[in-house]
C-alpha cells in the first residue's frame, strides 16, 4: 500500500514495514490501512512493525496504534515494535504507549 | 455558557518578552484543508523550519505540534470559508504559534470543556484514559492532540474564546502552545 507520503510494505504475514509521513485526517482511516495488521493479531500471531522510516505520525495515527495493541492484548498476541530514537515522536510517543499493555515490545535502534 | 472572553492556561500569564523577530502570519481556508488535509503538515513543516531553529529535533517537535493545534481548529471551524489564521513568534527560548478559527456555541462548548479538564487533572492519568477510551470505541475523533502534546513534549497551552458579532459564528477560538527549546533534547 504505497502513497506520495509513505509506504505499507508486508514482509511476511507477521511483519510489516511503514516509512514516511503519516498524517491522516482520522482514526478510522487509519483503521482501513491497518485491517491487515489487526486481521492478524486477531487471530493471536505475532506481529512486527518496524517504523524506524516513519518522521511523522499524527495524534489519529497514536490512537490507530493504541487500538492495535489494544487488540493485540486481547489476544494476547506477541507484538513487536522497531522504531528510531533519533526520531523525536517515536522517542516520546511510542515509549509511553507501553503503558496500554506492559507486554508490548519496543525497541529503539 | 461560555462567557464573552473566556480563558484557559497561559493566556493572560505570559511574559511580554517581545519577539527576536517579526513573527510569521498564515491565514488558510478551511475548506481547502479539508480537501487537501497533507496541507496541515505542510503548512507546520513550512513553519517549522523557516525559522531560527537550533537543531533537526527541535525543529521535527514543532512542526508536531503547529500540526496538531492546526489540524484541531480545522475540526472544529464551522464555516469552510472563514480563514484559520496562524502565528508563529521566536521568542527568548521559547516558539509560539497561535492558531485562530472561527466557530459555533457546540464546539467553542466542546474546546471549553476539553481546557477546562487538561488544566484541572493530572496529564499523565488524563492522557492514558483517554487514549485508552478512543482506543476501545470506534469513535473517529481521537481527542488526544493537544493532550499528546502535552504529555510528550515540554509544551504549555492556552485557549481563549471570544464572542464576536457574527449570528452563525458567534466565537472566535484561538489556542497557542508555548515550546520551550531549552528543554527539548538533541
Amino acid at each position: 500500500m504505497d502513497n506520495d507520503d509513505y509506504k505499507i510494505h508486508f514482509d511476511s504475514p507477521n511483519k510489516v514495514i511503514i516509512s514516511g509521513v503519516l498524517r491522516l485526517q482520522s482514526p478510522n482511516i487509519y483503521d482501513d490501512l491497518f485491517a491487515p495488521i489487526r486481521d492478524t493479531i486477531s487471530q493471536g500471531q505475532s506481529m512486527t512493525m518496524d517504523i524506524q522510516n516513519v518522521s511523522f505520525l499524527n495524534s489519529s495515527g497514536i490512537t490507530a496504534l493504541a487500538r492495535l495493541i489494544i487488540v493485540a492484548r486481547t489476544h494476547d498476541a506477541p507484538f513487536f515494535i522497531i522504531g528510531k530514537e533519533e526520531i523525536p515522536w517515536q522517542k516520546k510517543s511510542i515509549v509511553s504507549l507501553k503503558r496500554l499493555w506492559p507486554k508490548l515490545e519496543i525497541t529503539l535502534t | 455558557m461560555i462567557q464573552s472572553d473566556t480563558i484557559h492556561g497561559i493566556y493572560g500569564t505570559e511574559a511580554a518578552a517581545p519577539p527576536k523577530s517579526q513573527p510569521m502570519h498564515l491565514s488558510m481556508l478551511p475548506c481547502d484543508l479539508k480537501r487537501h488535509w497533507g496541507r496541515c503538515g505542510i503548512t507546520a513543516n513550512f513553519l517549522a523550519t523557516s525559522t531560527e531553529i537550533p537543531s533537526p529535533a527541535a525543529a521535527s517537535i514543532i512542526s508536531t505540534v503547529i500540526n496538531e493545534i492546526l489540524e484541531n481548529s480545522v475540526k472544529y471551524s464551522a464555516i469552510d470559508t472563514k480563514p484559520i489564521d496562524v502565528e508563529l513568534s521566536i521568542r527568548n527560548n521559547t516558539v509560539e504559534c497561535e492558531v485562530k478559527n472561527w466557530a459555533r456555541l457546540e464546539d467553542a462548548t466542546i474546546i471549553d470543556s476539553y481546557f477546562k479538564i487538561i488544566h484541572d487533572k493530572d496529564i499523565e492519568d488524563l492522557y492514558f484514559l483517554q487514549l485508552e477510551k478512543t482506543a476501545t470505541d470506534s469513535n473517529n475523533a481521537s481527542q488526544i492532540g493537544l493532550l499528546g502534546v502535552m504529555h510528550d513534549y515540554p509544551v504549555t497551552l492556552g485557549c481563549r474564546i471570544q464572542t464576536t458579532a457574527d449570528p452563525i459564528t458567534p466565537f472566535q477560538i484561538s489556542v497557542k502552545a508555548k515550546i520551550y527549546l531549552n528543554e527539548v533534547t538533541p
